[in-house]
């Protein structure tokens, strides 16, 4: 059994804002292996996203991070600004979301692509521009060179989100962290991203930690699926396995929201009632009690904890499995 | 893009035209027989009648208008009531005032600019705090009260620097800049307070941006992230308020030529007003108006060449 | 446990008491506050605040410094200098305040009704309130202030004309941007005439901006009061105006320092103390903006 590239034990973070505390992330481990797509499912708002940026630390400064983030043996949380510097771009990558907002729009995109390979592989300029172009055919950017002078608004969405990615993985990073890549793009779109980002991991064996509230995304691309609700896991496991037997009533719930042509559902869509808990206290007992079909005292009066119910697939909750 | 342009300059030339009909319509609003200006005290009806026709006063206005605009674009902007050529003392001023304003803007620009970038920076800390209440009280001290107090201090007291006056650059460079250094700075306190409360502003909107964020996810030194993503950003935005700051910087120097005792063409805006000069009046609130729409024309396109989303035509948008 | 809130108060009360809360917790607003009323009571009282009357001269103390009789000296006819000030700050709450209210007045009708029929109505608006603002404040107001002839409330006048060209940029794009908002479409959507949609939609949102604005047009109504009096173009001597005692000090420079120091040291103090205000108020009604 090979190391873990990535191990995340208890991880906590809170936020100290003006109405009180806002517990966004509490008790969330997880771990993820070499060349593995990893995807983390769950509504806005549950944790995904924070999760992913407490690794490298960019959250605000109104954050407290608390737990255990390894990589590769070292440990992130904590770690001094020239080592996370280090880590940042190179071993560890980000693709955001809103692909125009996320990149400078005074800045040609071969700038902003050329800089990673220049601050962290001390390229020349030269040297990072061919790269950079050899970058952006990687990713399928058409007519690269005239493009790699170009500003972010002269290209189109899933263009710039391309360009988000050849930015990524410039320094061959050994984990690309996917944060809602494809939400921000059109339908058709989608599937490109994907595509590539399906390529990408069998040709440069890139570990990709997907955050997508998607479950389709997630079915396409993922080997191992882990659900967030209400910043906590509340199951995990391989990715057929999920979909085939899916064990928390949220999973579930999820799973029969997806609206599928042909189906007949009287004409309505499934939706799960209720809302998201505030995330403001920590409420002592589990957190979608109110919105659960198979909620009793038990739920109400204590928090689940993460028990394997099927081989390799762990869940938090009193009443798992399929009814 | 030439369109662009185009468009632009054509817009400045009907609010320059618009403006110059203000400034006409003005002048004449103004009470007191403008004969009497130009006869020098002498009340006698005949010399007064006489003033009346070799002027063309009696004329309707719009005629009176035309005439003058007439004459304005071949460069004739008629002569005061001494006799003197408007324009000549105009251009002989103008250099004056120039140079105050350049020097006021140097002064402004390099205390405001940084000043805003590091209070943006250290947000929440003593420095940040210190800056903006300077900035602040710097937005709160007349022009003139700051030129008697500095006057009092440096010239007065410390006898360090000249009171007033003006000595030519060519002249004598070093007894120009004496003269020149504390209307300067009089001139440049209030700019730089706005330059460095816009560019604070605009700092703290870049630094929380998503390609901000993108920039450390990239492993960049704080340095580069700040200094080149983010500043970048902030300076094409406070740009817009250099141009906007050029009208304030102009009536400073009306009152800072009157109390450092400046020949400029400030204190020409003053003067003509008390001594009823029409002809003076009109064209130097004329001169005026033209530079400052002249300017801020060169501010607004400068500000599209520099941003790129506007110099580029988008190719296509999302 | 969720508990539920007993709440008598209507959402807009409840943000008001949010508001005030905010505000309090904010020493400089507070204390900015304070000095604008201080300011404004001593100079509605000035009678009974100022130790001597301002007109009242005392040969034996000409261009005195500080003492218990003066305390702040005197000039060069031997007037008290406090007194004068405290007196001269009428003139400079009456011009910022009254000037302030002129604009506000004429700026954000028109502005509104620019804003919100566009057009040809618009059109106009937009390209005079452009001409006029190719002239610097100051400028106008000198302009205007010498077309009218001095006097305090020709002055007052000419500051409350020259504000006006700003104000209506802002109002006319406050109401741009607000005639989009949902609300407003819901409501033209629903048959709303327009005196209700301008009424009851659109200017309540931009009260805050407003406020603010005009808490920032104040101060430099205060300091053009005192250009425009130190030109000769507004209160005319021996009436105390903090502009006119600094001209008056102008000769003295070298003798009596401190007549020129004192009366500007009131316009700092006043200028600040709202302009402190006008931030502080910023900060409170609109919280969006980072700062």
């Amino acid at each position: 059994m090979n190391e873990p590239l990535l191990e995340i034990e208890g991880l906590s973070v809170r936020f100290e804002t003006d109405e009180g505390t806002v517990h966004a992330v509490d008790g969330m481990s997880l771990a993820l292996a070499p060349a593995q797509v990893l995807g983390i499912v769950g509504e806005s708002g549950c944790g995904k996203s924070v999760t992913a940026m407490s690794m490298l630390s960019l959250l605000p400064s109104t954050a407290r991070v608390s737990g255990s983030v390894r990589f590769a043996g070292t440990e992130l949380l904590g770690a001094s600004k020239a080592k996370l510097r280090q880590i940042r771009g190179r071993e560890i990558s980000f693709v955001f979301q809103e692909p125009m907002t996320s990149l400078n729009p005074v800045l040609r995109i071969g700038h902003q692509v050329g800089e990673v390979l220049r601050e962290h592989l001390g390229l020349s300029r030269s040297a990072a521009r061919a790269r950079t172009i050899e970058l952006l055919d990687l990713v399928h950017i058409p007519d690269p060179e005239r493009r790699v002078d170009e500003y972010p608004h002269q290209l189109s969405g899933g263009m710039r989100q391309r360009v988000m990615i050849a930015m990524a993985l410039a320094c061959d990073p050994k984990i690309l962290i996917a944060d809602e890549p494809t939400t921000a793009l059109d339908v058709t779109i989608q599937a490109g991203i994907l595509d590539l980002l399906r390529e990408l991991r069998v040709r440069l064996g890139t570990a990709i930690l997907l955050i997508t509230h998607n479950l389709g995304v997630v079915a396409d691309i993922a080997d191992r699926v882990v659900v967030m609700y209400a910043g906590r896991k509340v199951e995990e496991a391989p990715v057929t396995e999920l979909f085939a037997a899916p064990q928390h009533p949220y999973t579930i719930g999820l799973l029969g929201a997806i609206p599928r042509a042909g189906q007949a559902h009287n004409g309505r869509l499934r939706e799960i009632p209720g809302r998201v808990p505030s995330l403001s206290e920590p409420p002592g007992y589990c957190a979608f009690a109110d919105r659960c079909p198979r909620a009793d005292e038990l739920t109400r009066s204590q928090v689940p904890e993460l028990r394997e119910v099927r081989p390799d697939h762990a869940v938090a909750c009193f009443h798992p499995g399929q009814r | 893009m030439a369109v662009f342009i185009g468009r632009k300059v054509g817009a400045a030339l009907i609010v320059v035209f618009l403006a110059s009909v203000i400034v006409f319509a003005g002048a004449r609003a103004l009470p007191g027989d403008p004969a009497l200006a130009y006869a020098a005290e002498d009340r006698d009806p005949e010399v007064l009648a006489e003033i009346r026709d070799k002027y063309g006063l009696d004329d309707p206005v719009p005629v009176q208008y035309v005439r003058w605009v007439g004459l304005a674009l071949q460069g004739d902007l008629g002569t005061d009531s001494r006799g003197i050529p408007v324009a000549e003392t105009i251009v002989t001023r103008i250099p004056l005032t120039l140079e105050l304003a350049t020097l006021a803007l140097l002064i402004g620009a390099l205390v405001g600019i940084p000043a805003g970038v590091i209070a943006a920076v250290r947000r929440g800390k003593a420095s940040d705090y210190a800056a903006t209440t300077v900035a602040l009280l710097g937005l709160s001290v007349p022009h003139f009260w700051l030129g008697l107090l500095m006057i009092i201090v440096f010239a007065v007291n410390l006898g360090w620097l000249p009171a007033g006056g003006y000595v030519p650059f060519r002249e004598d460079p070093i007894g120009n800049l004496e003269h020149m250094l504390m209307p300067a700075i009089v001139l440049g306190t209030g700019l730089s307070a706005v330059l460095m409360r816009q560019m604070r502003s605009a700092m703290l909107t870049s630094l929380g941006a998503d390609y901000v964020r993108t920039a450390r996810a990239k492993g960049l030194s704080e340095r580069a992230v700040v200094g080149k993503h983010a500043l970048r950003n902030s300076l094409i935005t406070v740009t817009t308020v250099i141009g906007l700051q050029l009208g304030a910087l102009i009536s400073g120097a009306v009152i800072t030529e009157q109390i450092f005792g400046i020949a400029g063409f400030g204190r020409l805006t003053v003067d003509s007003i008390a001594q009823r000069d029409y002809a003076l009046l009109q064209g130097v609130v004329l001169v005026a108006a033209v530079g400052y729409v002249v300017v801020n024309l060169l501010v607004d396109l400068s500000y599209s060449l520099i941003n790129p989303r506007i110099r580029v035509a988008g190719g296509r948008s999302a | 446990m969720s508990y539920v809130e007993a709440q008598p108060l209507s959402p807009r009360a409840r943000r008001r008491r949010v508001m005030r809360r905010r505000f309090l917790r904010r020493p400089a607003a507070v204390g900015s506050l304070v000095v604008v009323v201080s300011f404004v009571l001593a100079a509605v009282f000035a009678r009974w605040v100022a130790p001597h009357p301002p007109g009242a001269t005392d040969f034996d103390a000409i261009l005195a410094g500080p003492s218990r009789e003066h305390l702040l000296g005197t000039d060069e006819l031997g007037r008290d200098t406090l007194s004068r000030i405290i007196w001269g700050a009428r003139a400079s709450i009456q011009a910022g305040f009254f000037a302030t209210m002129l604009a506000m007045a004429v700026a954000v009708p028109i502005g509104l009704v620019g804003g919100y029929y566009r057009g040809k109505v618009d059109t106009v608006i937009a390209r005079i309130t452009d001409v006029l603002l190719a002239f610097p404040f100051l400028i106008l107001a000198v302009g205007l202030a010498a077309i009218l002839g001095p006097s305090l409330l020709n002055a007052t006048l000419a500051l409350g004309i020259a504000a006006v060209p700003p104000l209506i940029r802002i109002s006319r794009g406050e109401t741009l941007e607000l005639r989009e908002e949902d609300y407003v479409r819901a409501a033209v959507a629903n048959g709303a005439n327009d005196g209700v949609i301008l009424g009851r939609h659109i200017l309540p949102n931009m009260t805050s901006t407003l406020i603010v604005q005009a808490t920032l047009t104040i101060p430099a109504a205060i300091i053009g009061e005192a250009v425009l009096s130190f030109l000769g173009l507004g209160v005319q001597p021996p009436t105390p105006s903090w502009g006119v005692m600094l001209n008056a000090a102008q000769p003295y420079l070298s003798e009596a320092p401190q007549l020129a120091v004192y009366p500007g040291l009131a316009i700092v103090l006043a200028a600040l103390a709202f302009n402190l205000l006008g931030d502080g108020l910023r900060d409170v009604l609109d919280p969006k903006t980072e700062r």
